[in-house]
């Protein structure tokens, strides 16, 4: 019984490893999201895809999970099926058709007692013409004796060309029902695009199980008979045609019938040996079939459509396949700011921990009222889930008092805004003692007052701020007649004192009084020169 | 016949000529020390000398010297004072007028100036303010009396020099 299970199961596996062989699967090794592929132009899904087994079949299909950017944690929106299947693997070959091939006949025409006599050979050799007729003929003329030979065509010797493979492969790429085909027509092709939707590209040729044999080196022939052509023996020709060549010498020494058909059977068993039939087989075992007319024969092989891909780089639209972009969730877990002095610059410090499912990065800025400053944004590295970082934003403000502000602090996703988290900090500013406090002094013509540690104008003069008794006053216009009734510093003008103007500026020679002095002092010097020298 | 006054007449005149020649073959031996070109490279260095010593000392940059140098006034007084003073034996002493001048002029528009701020013209401590003021500004105004003294004494001997050669002292 248990023999039994065996040698089912044996039979079963038998059966099933040539379905199994049938088709190869394809698997995807690195992905990645480019932000510009130059193959696709544009941000594409860079994939390595790979076949498990030669077949003339493959499939896979990779899920929009599979498709997944290791880096960013981006993956594919859409299932990506890939089908690689060789539609074609062939070999052909042209029949050249090269010479006729001859089937021998005999016959003997026998001279009159009279014509024997006399020897006239003339009426039998003019019968055995007759009988020859139009075909290609010899004939042997002895001992009162016609023996004449014809030769009917009866094939054409054809020889096979160099083989040439015609390959044809189609690669369909399926997202989301919509199927894009690229198809490869060489084993030696590289690269194929699809539509401008995605770009396939390789190392190396694909490897086929088979290749086109070569019809001398398999000794291969081909003869048109019976109105098609049919691989033949090259040997089995070579040997007719060393009949042939021979058969005029052998029918030139026929002195009996038994002589004649030996050379006719000698030719025409070389000659039945030469048309048979010689298969023309692949190393896979793939066996060639003829066809076509004697002038446009043709032979070909159906190779096996075995074929194994090398690892393929793909770049597909991310358009096309869509990108799924995980994102990060910040939340704020802390946040503090020490109170700072007026004028000088604040922290806020802020820890951000990342409880999104996907690594990500945020900018944190705080918001705060006047008089402190909005902050910049500042971020933080790229944050695994769970991970925590902190941030510390600068602040500044001025003040001459104590003041407490609340800012509002917000963490959000740098690659999605959306994803934020807010929180509010306490931010103390305190002054610096500028000023004592209660003081007043004059600034220009106003009074200033010392207030919470800042000057501020507590009145504007509207003639001028000036101290009496050492305390800053407004001070009213003197009346005056001449510049003696005003105080130093002071003049007359339309009746009241009023500040001196400033010296007005000198005259315009005045400018040129030193250089007149170094002309007056260069001429005299020259004078006094000449005087002395004129002694 | 010549008579014995005559001839003493004749003598004095003589030797009054005599002397005068005296005079003029002597003469390089009586000109200044410093105005003989062959004593340049040595005022030249000395100059250099007291230079260097005065800016060791403190107060005083080649930029003073140089800007006081390219004023019109000390060319100007220098030509005039050499063409009618001849100051080869008392080049000191005219260098000396010469920034008392100068120098005098210019710290009185300071005075000037400085007289008519406020804070003088307060009463009675006023005079004690523009009097500390004057004080503080005297060591400012000491260097620039060196200054001066320097950039007139190089304008009174190049002038000197340069008519003492054009005049051969004459």
């Amino acid at each position: 019984m248990k023999k039994i299970v065996l040698a089912s199961l044996f039979v079963f596996l038998l059966f099933l490893t040539p379905l199994v062989n049938a088709f190869a699967y394809l698997s995807i090794g690195q992905v990645d999201l480019v932000d510009y592929a130059t193959e696709v132009r544009s941000k594409a899904w860079y994939l390595t895809v790979s076949q498990n087994q030669m077949s003339d079949y493959a499939v896979g299909t990779i899920s929009s999970e599979e498709i997944k950017d290791p880096e960013t944690g981006a993956h594919a929106q859409k299932d990506l099926k890939i089908e690689m299947n060789v539609d074609e693997q062939t070999c052909r070959y042209s029949i050249q058709k090269v010479s006729l091939m001859y089937r021998a006949e005999w016959k003997r025409f026998d001279l009159s007692w009279w014509e024997c006599a006399i020897l006239d050979y003339s009426r039998a050799e003019q019968e055995c013409a007759e009988w020859i007729g139009s075909y290609h003929g010899y004939r042997q003329s002895t001992e009162c004796k016609v023996w004449c030979f014809r030769m009917i065509p009866e094939a054409w010797h054809g020889e096979l060309s160099t083989p040439s493979l015609s390959f044809k492969s189609t690669i369909k790429l399926t997202v989301d029902g919509e199927t894009k085909t690229g198809v490869i027509n060489r084993l030696e092709q590289t690269e194929v695009s699809f539509d401008d939707l995605a770009y396939a590209r390789w190392v190396g040729s694909l490897s086929s199980g088979d290749e086109c044999p070569k019809a001398k080196e398999e000794g291969v022939v081909a003869a048109y008979i019976d109105y098609s052509w049919r691989t033949t023996g090259l040997e089995e020709y070579n040997r007719y045609l060393s009949a042939y060549t021979n058969f005029y010498s052998c029918v030139s020494g026929v002195n009996t019938d038994d002589e004649a058909m030996y050379c006719v059977n000698n030719l025409n068993n070389k000659l039945d040996a030469a048309l048979m039939y010689k298969e023309l087989r692949s190393k896979g075992g793939s066996v060639a079939y003829t066809s076509g007319t004697v002038d446009s024969g043709m032979v070909t092989i159906k190779l096996a459509k075995l074929i194994q891909y090398p690892v393929i780089n793909m770049w597909i639209k991310a358009d096309w396949l869509g990108i799924v972009m995980p994102y990060g969730m910040p939340d704020i877990v802390k946040a503090y700011s020490p109170p700072f002095e007026s004028g000088k610059t604040g922290y806020i410090h802020v820890e951000v921990k990342n409880v999104g499912s996907a690594p990500g990065s945020f900018g944190v800025y705080a918001d705060c009222p006047s008089p402190l400053s909005k902050t910049e944004t500042e971020y933080t590295p790229t944050l695994q889930p769970g991970e925590t970082a902190t941030v510390v934003l600068d602040i500044y403000g001025t003040s001459p008092v104590e003041v407490k502000r609340t800012c509002k602090v917000v963490a959000y996703d740098r690659a999605k805004p959306e994803n934020r988290d807010e929180t509010n900090v306490e931010v103390t500013l305190y002054p610096i003692g500028v000023c004592p406090e209660g003081e007043r002094r004059c600034k220009d013509n106003t009074i200033e007052e010392c207030i919470n540690g800042a000057w501020q104008p507590i009145q504007v003069c509207d003639y001028k701020c000036d101290y009496i008794d050492g305390e800053p006053v407004c001070i009213t216009p003197r009346t005056c007649k001449t510049d003696a009734d005003c105080a130093p510093g002071e003049v007359c003008r339309n009746g009241i004192c009023v500040p001196k103007p400033p010296t007005p500026p000198a005259p315009e020679w005045e400018k040129y009084l030193p250089y007149l002095l170094l002309v007056g002092g260069l001429a005299l010097f020259g004078y006094s020169v000449w005087v002395r020298r004129k002694k | 016949m010549v008579k014995d006054e005559e001839i003493k007449e004749m003598i004095k005149e003589y030797l009054k000529e005599a002397k005068k020649e005296l005079i003029v073959r002597q003469f390089p031996k009586a000109i200044p020390w410093l105005f003989n070109p062959a004593n340049l490279p040595i005022v030249i260095v000395g100059s250099i000398i007291v230079f260097f010593a005065v800016l060791w000392f403190g107060g005083l940059t080649i930029a003073n010297v140089l800007q006081a140098l390219s004023s019109p006034y000390i060319w100007g007084l220098a030509l005039i004072i050499t063409s009618i003073f001849k100051p080869y034996k008392t080049l000191v002493m005219w260098s000396l007028i010469m920034t008392l001048l100068i120098w005098g002029y210019q710290v009185h528009q300071e005075v000037i100036t400085l007289t008519e701020r406020s804070e003088c013209q307060l009463p009675f401590i006023g005079w004690f303010i523009c009097s500390a003021i004057f004080a503080a500004k005297f060591a400012g105004w000491a260097w620039n009396f060196i200054v001066t003294l320097f950039a007139s004494w190089i304008s009174i001997y190049i002038t000197s020099f340069i008519y003492f050669q054009l005049t051969k002292g004459e």
